[in-house]
């Protein structure tokens, strides 16, 4: 039989093909999957109509009737296995689905027979030359109309039921699997049925081509709805069929050319324009190579946003922060804004706790009364962290439905009813280092659609940056906040430094006074009494009178005294020194205070007189109550109070009276001397501090008198030491000790 | 005659040196003064050859008395000795600055020693 290669069966190949391509497709990537199969198996009984049609056309008179029968006969198949699939698809009704596959393929097997027995239905084939054959069919078509008929529309009816009650992804995938067979179905329901009844056969090869119908809505589906759950790479088949095409096509229209124009291939004329043909088609190769790229990226992956583009543009932008609070802001906008969704939200997760907890980081849409705000190391996060892919809520119900274990189908199901719950529709991994750092919750898209695969790619590939910048951020913000402890502690110790600083310097201070005082008081009874014994040494006083020489020897004495006072004092100074000096307990005596002043008054008397000032001593009113110390050490302070004011008065007196008041016995020694400059009077009271005008005034002092009269006087339990100074006019001190309560 | 003006607050010392002076130079006559102030007063009347100075002193110090000497056209060109005990950090540099021959530490030199030097800083300047 020699085969038609007309145009109408050259398209009829061209159809075939592509319906090869995408059953073989669904058959390979399908992985398996019962709905899958038994799909493309329609569509290979689509190809054997297809391919029934082709033959037939191609039939002589004598082979008519039966490739004729072939043809109708492969037409039955075809509602038979969609209605079938309708039981599979999306998912397997119940179990003994089988039983109505057998009950279909009987009624179908009855209507191959009737249309096998010759005359039932088909009666005769006429080849009518330049024209499509003509069918007679018997009376009895109708029935084979019927069950065509009815077969789809039972078929559309049971999917179109799916359709009101699914969602989601789910949703789509069944739309456009019912679109798709519906306007296949009934273009070639009208060309190829109804038509040829009516006697009409010029177009009822249409059905065939309205295949490609069914191809193109299930292309679509399988490419944006993930349609039986395969994953194919359409942007790169159209570009290879595309430029496939164009190759093709631009051969064809070369070969036209020359022979329309030229009159052949080699003719030179043919030759020349060759020349000029081939760098223009490179160059629009070129051309349509890029041209097919632009129009894949911008139309088969999802047309609201430029997949490319949003993942540069947000990599540009986290790559220029480093802070967390920021990074979220902009992976949380960006993912909104490019989906236009209605919510969107991070949590990361938070290992301080037990179990671990994911806290919200930022949500937009959310209502944070619902639940999100907080989630628990759970199911959720199991799930994410070991598959590591987007989680569709819709999917749920699939996994749910496609899981063995009942536990785990009770966990997912529970999980879509919380994602219902909190408004989400998508949760992503943001994964670090195998670990989930944090989850991006997404609610809907604002249109109402669902997820395509290509939202989908998209947010693995935003997630996947998100979880780097964010570990890198958190890595950041741990370095800085390790850094403000750092600093802190630096801080801490520096001050630390710089008080231990400040207080060796203080020391160094007190020593050097205490190296300048000492020396210039150590120097002068010194040089004064080397002096005196280098010359006595020397025979240089032999020849003096016994009185002058006895006046030296009285010299050499005092000076020598005055040196083992100084050191008495420095010794004196010395134990006293750090903060708890305190008397022996068996020193402490019940004692009265003017006794104590009247006695250092009259011990002093005879050194006032010798400067011509008086020394007077006023006793109190009426006696004083008792006190209770160390006689010897308050006699000491006094003494030095008594002793200081009569050193530093040129004239005038010195006056020391004692009074009781308020609780306590005060003795206040006041003289008429050289006062004490504003300069000096806060560190009158340390040791070794000397006012600048008493260095002046008195060559021999230490410093410590007044340190040694503070020392003893805090002894005392709530002893205090004042004074009052107006240089040049005079000085006051008081010492105020608390009366003894019996 | 040359003569030395000892001004110093410590009777003891100028009693000492004064016996040191008399002992180690009787060809020098010694003049001493207790009391700054007055001391300043009586200085253009003594007219002394060389002047040795206390500088810890009462009502005065030394340092006060050697600016009021070096700014007074009767005593500028009298040598001043600082003839002192303190150990005042920079003593030595600043009483030199202000005029000062020299700076003699008391506990450092008997008063052998102390009239021997006092005649080395006479005889050069009348040199």
């Amino acid at each position: 039989m020699p085969i038609l290669l007309d145009k109408i069966n050259i398209l009829l190949i061209v159809i075939a093909i592509l319906n090869l391509l995408l059953g073989s497709m669904i058959f390979v990537k399908g992985s398996g999957k019962r709905a899958n199969i038994i799909y493309s198996i329609n569509i290979l009984s689509l190809l054997g109509w297809i391919a029934g049609m082709f033959l037939y056309r191609s039939a002589s008179q004598e082979t008519g009737v039966f490739w004729c029968t072939v043809l109708y006969v492969a037409a039955t198949l075809i509602p038979s296995i969609f209605l079938y699939f309708t039981y599979n698809f999306p998912v397997q009704e119940d179990k003994n689905v089988w039983k109505k596959g057998v009950l279909i393929f009987i009624l179908n097997a009855a209507i191959i027979a009737a249309t096998v027995i010759p005359g039932l239905i088909i009666k005769e084939v006429n080849i009518r030359p330049g024209l499509e054959k003509e069918i007679i069919f018997t009376q009895y078509y109708w029935f084979y109309f019927i069950y065509i008929f009815l077969l789809f529309n039972y078929s559309f009816y049971r999917l179109y039921r799916k359709l009101l009650t699914s969602r989601g992804v789910e949703r789509q995938q069944i739309l456009y699997v019912l679109i798709g067979v519906f306007l296949s179905a009934i273009s070639a329901f009208v060309t190829n049925l109804v038509l040829p009844w009516a006697g009409y056969f010029v177009v009822n090869w249409l059905g065939q081509v309205s295949t490609i119908f069914m191809v193109i809505f299930t292309s679509y589906a399988i490419l944006m709805y993930r349609l039986m759950d395969i994953r194919i790479v359409a942007r790169k088949t159209f570009i290879y069929l595309g430029t496939g095409t164009f190759v093709y096509a631009a051969f064809y229209l070369i070969i036209w050319v020359y022979n329309k124009s030229f009159g052949g291939t080699f003719t030179n004329a043919a030759l020349a324009f060759g020349l000029i043909a081939a760098p223009i088609f490179v160059l629009l190769f070129y051309r349509v190579d890029k041209g097919l790229k632009n129009f894949a990226n911008k139309y088969l992956f999802v047309s609201l946003y430029n997949y490319q583009e949003t993942i540069n543009k947000l990599n540009d932008e986290l790559t220029n922060h480093i802070e967390l609070s920021k990074i979220i802001d902009l992976i949380v906008d960006t993912i909104k804004s490019t989906m236009q969704l209605d919510r969107a939200g991070v949590l990361l997760v938070n290992t301080s706790v037990t179990p671990t907890h994911y806290r919200i980081a930022k949500v937009i849409g959310f209502n944070e009364n619902n639940g999100i705000s907080l989630v628990q190391d759970n199911f959720l996060t199991q799930h994410l962290l070991q598959t590591q892919k987007p989680l569709v809520s819709d999917e749920l119900v699939i996994l749910a439905r496609d899981s063995r274990n009942p536990e785990q189908n009770k966990s997912f199901l529970q999980l879509y009813e919380n994602m219902k719950h909190i408004e989400a529709s998508l949760c992503l991994p943001l994964i670090s280092n195998n670990a989930l750092i944090g989850i991006i919750v997404l609610g809907s898209k604002v249109s109402g659609d669902a997820y395509t695969k290509e939202d989908l790619e998209i947010l693995s590939v935003l997630a996947k940056q998100a979880g780097i910048a964010i570990e890198n951020a958190k890595l950041y913000k741990e370095v800085q906040d390790f850094n403000v402890t750092l600093k802190q502690k630096v801080d801490e110790q520096t001050k630390d430094i710089q008080e231990k600083a400040l207080r060796l310097e203080k020391t160094l201070k007190v020593k050097s006074e205490f190296i300048y005082l000492m020396s210039h008081q150590l120097r002068t009874p010194i040089s004064v009494i080397t002096g005196m014994t280098s010359m006595l040494k020397d025979g240089d006083m032999d020849n003096l009178p016994a009185e002058k020489k006895q006046e030296f020897y009285e010299g050499i004495f005092v000076k020598s005294k005055k040196l083992a006072d100084i050191l008495n004092d420095f010794i004196k100074a010395e134990s006293m020194d750090g903060e708890d000096f305190k008397f022996a307990p068996e020193d402490i005596k019940q004692s009265k205070f003017e006794d104590i002043v009247k006695t250092v008054c009259n011990d002093l008397k005879s050194q006032a007189d010798e400067k011509k000032i008086t020394l007077e001593y006023e006793p109190p009113t009426s006696p004083t109550s008792p006190i209770m110390t160390d006689p010897h050490y308050l006699e000491q302070a006094v003494t030095n109070l008594v002793d200081n004011a009569i050193k530093y008065t040129q004239k005038g007196s010195v006056k020391a009276k004692i009074y009781e008041k308020d609780g306590e016995v005060t003795c206040e020694v006041s003289d008429s001397g050289i006062g004490i400059p504003e300069a000096d009077k806060p560190r009158l009271f340390d040791k070794f501090v000397r006012a600048k005008n008493a260095v002046d005034a008195y060559a021999y002092g230490t410093g410590l008198g007044l340190f040694i009269v503070k020392k003893i006087v805090e002894a005392h339990k709530g002893g205090k030491v004042s004074f009052d100074s107006v240089q040049n006019q005079g000085t006051t001190f008081r010492i105020s000790i608390p009366v003894f309560v019996k | 005659m040359a003569k030395v003006f000892y001004i110093d607050d410590d009777k003891e010392q100028i009693e000492l040196y004064g016996f040191a002076f008399k002992t180690y130079a009787s060809d020098l006559e010694f003049v001493s003064e207790n009391d700054p102030q007055k001391a300043l007063r009586e200085v253009g009347d003594i007219k002394p050859d060389i002047i040795l100075l206390d500088m810890i002193m009462p009502d005065m110090s030394g340092i006060d008395v050697l600016t009021t000497l070096k700014h007074n056209s009767i005593a500028e060109n009298i040598p001043v000795v600082v003839f002192t005990n303190s150990s005042q950090h920079n003593l030595a540099s600043i009483c030199e600055e202000l005029g000062a021959e020299k700076v003699w530490i008391k506990s450092n030199m008997v008063p052998k020693e102390v009239v021997a030097k006092t005649k080395e800083v006479l005889d050069k300047n009348i040199a």
